[in-house]
């Protein structure tokens, strides 16, 4: 259904869960049947997806409704998390051995086959785990939670569901970038790891947000979302960098390749700092921010 | 059979008896005709080879007239789902404003549901709008009816009303 900045607030909510939950459950059946990386990602982007709009629209609901199915969806993100992170960790150490020498390669590629070991018996995991969650009812339970929409009675009073969707979009982004607006002081230090990863989660929701408000922005959007997501990826793999510096430590590698991987590993993380830094520079999150909050 | 005859007939150069032989040869449409090519309508008994160009070339014309009319049709079925979304709208707003007290407890959330099953149905039905354009546009102008006259009525005239609009709004996705 086409909407837009009048539509209401219940009306669009109820859109909304039927539009992505439809998505979520044709992108599980997908994973149950391929078990393709892509595929696993796509779903993992569709839970999310759906957690953020659960968020958005969580006045229209009780709060045990949303909570219950929030956590059902949660339940699936967090499971392909595993899978997800080894395969991205077997791409970025396979680029890593063919960049290094002899010295690292010969550490390098047991622990690759090491991690291909370790995914083949995560993709059984994931294939039972995914049966379990098609046989729990995902579809009866979001199908559930739709139904109880709190039109006349709603849980929170102070806001008016029947009202024009546009300045409750505006408030909701607000909100998100808040989290942004708290967290950037802290995350422009270099060694602030922990802002920057949790910078790079409050950016992801925003850029979620966003997403499902596309239809009322202007003109602006495309550029907008696209400087968003360039930060979002910068931080996204800064943080992965720091993951796999973490899985180097506890690999056991002779203490000449480990030093040599977390060399280079740091000095990429560095230059994507400097990426960071100038995008700070050149496109200020601040005035993203104002920018999105306009063109509403 | 007789429509497809006149239809045909609009072409320059076909009569009577050409329509007829062309939708014996199984060219009953003008994207038919335009699809079968030059050589397949030349096979037809009685028409001139010289004009079977200018025939291909207006039936090319005809069909794309004929798309874009559906395009439109779609549009204005669209339309029409957005403003009976607005219905909607002022139906839960009148059910608010009126029965206050009778919406607070489980007479609320039976029209809640209600309410959200429509909403529901609407974005089913739009979602096929394309697929059977009359059969849509018969199903929402009767949703229309129904869920015109339910701001005026009582609390459970408007769950009836609202049943019966959905149901209208089926036909078309089911």
């Amino acid at each position: 259904m086409q909407l837009d900045g009048t539509t209401p607030i219940w009306i669009a909510a109820t859109v909304f869960l039927n539009v992505r939950g439809e998505e979520l459950i044709k992108h599980r059946d997908k994973v149950i049947k391929t078990l393709d990386p892509e595929d696993i990602h796509d779903l993992r982007v569709a839970s999310r997806r759906m957690r953020e709009g659960l968020a958005l629209f969580a006045p229209c609901y009780p709060q045990e409704s949303i909570k219950r199915f929030d956590k059902r969806v949660k339940n699936i993100t967090r499971f392909l998390g595993d899978i997800r992170n080894t395969d991205e960790a077997i791409l970025f150490f396979t680029t890593l051995a063919n960049e290094l020498d002899d010295t690292c390669r010969s550490d390098l590629e047991p622990f690759l086959a090491s991690c291909c070991k370790e995914r083949k018996q995560e993709v059984r995991t994931l294939k039972a785990g995914l049966q379990k969650v098609a046989a729990g009812g995902l579809l009866d339970l979001y199908r559930r939670t739709i139904n109880t929409l709190s039109l006349f009675n709603p849980p929170d009073n102070d806001i008016n569901l029947f009202s024009p969707l546009s300045g409750f979009a505006k408030d909701s982004l607000d909100s998100r970038f808040c989290s942004i607006r708290a967290l950037l002081p802290q995350a422009r230090e270099k060694g602030a790891i922990e802002a920057q990863h949790r910078l790079r989660i409050a950016v992801k929701h925003f850029r979620y947000r966003m997403e499902i408000l596309s239809f009322l922005f202007g003109a602006d959007y495309p550029q907008l979302y696209a400087a968003v997501k360039n930060y979002q990826d910068v931080l996204g793999t800064m943080h992965d960098l720091d993951v796999f510096s973490g899985i180097v430590h506890e690999a056991g590698f002779s203490p000449e390749a480990e030093k040599m991987v977390l060399d280079t590993i740091l000095a990429k993380r560095e230059k994507l700092f400097l990426d960071f830094s100038g995008m700070l520079e050149t496109m200020p999150l601040e005035t993203i921010g104002e920018r999105v909050r306009n063109g509403l | 059979m007789k429509t497809e005859l006149k239809e045909l007939q609009t072409l320059k150069g076909v009569g009577e008896v050409l329509s007829r032989r062309f939708i014996e040869a199984g060219y009953d449409t003008f994207a038919k005709i335009v699809a079968a090519g030059e050589d397949e309508l030349k096979k037809i008994r009685g028409l001139n080879p010289r004009i079977v160009q200018s025939i291909i070339a207006q039936a090319g014309e005809m069909a794309g007239e004929e798309r874009k009319s559906k395009e439109q049709i779609i549009g204005e079925l669209k339309a029409q789902v957005a403003s009976l979304k607005c219905q909607v709208q002022a139906i839960a707003l009148c059910v608010r404003d009126r029965y206050i007290d009778e919406v607070a407890g489980k007479t609320g959330k039976k029209m809640e549901l209600e309410l959200v099953k429509i909403v529901s149905s609407l974005e089913k039905a739009e979602g096929k709008l394309g697929n059977k354009v009359k059969k849509a546009g018969k199903g929402l102008a009767k949703a229309e009816k129904r869920l015109a006259v339910l701001t005026g009525s009582g609390l459970k005239g408007v769950e009836k009303g609202l049943k019966k609009a959905r149901k209208s709004l089926k036909r078309i996705y089911v």
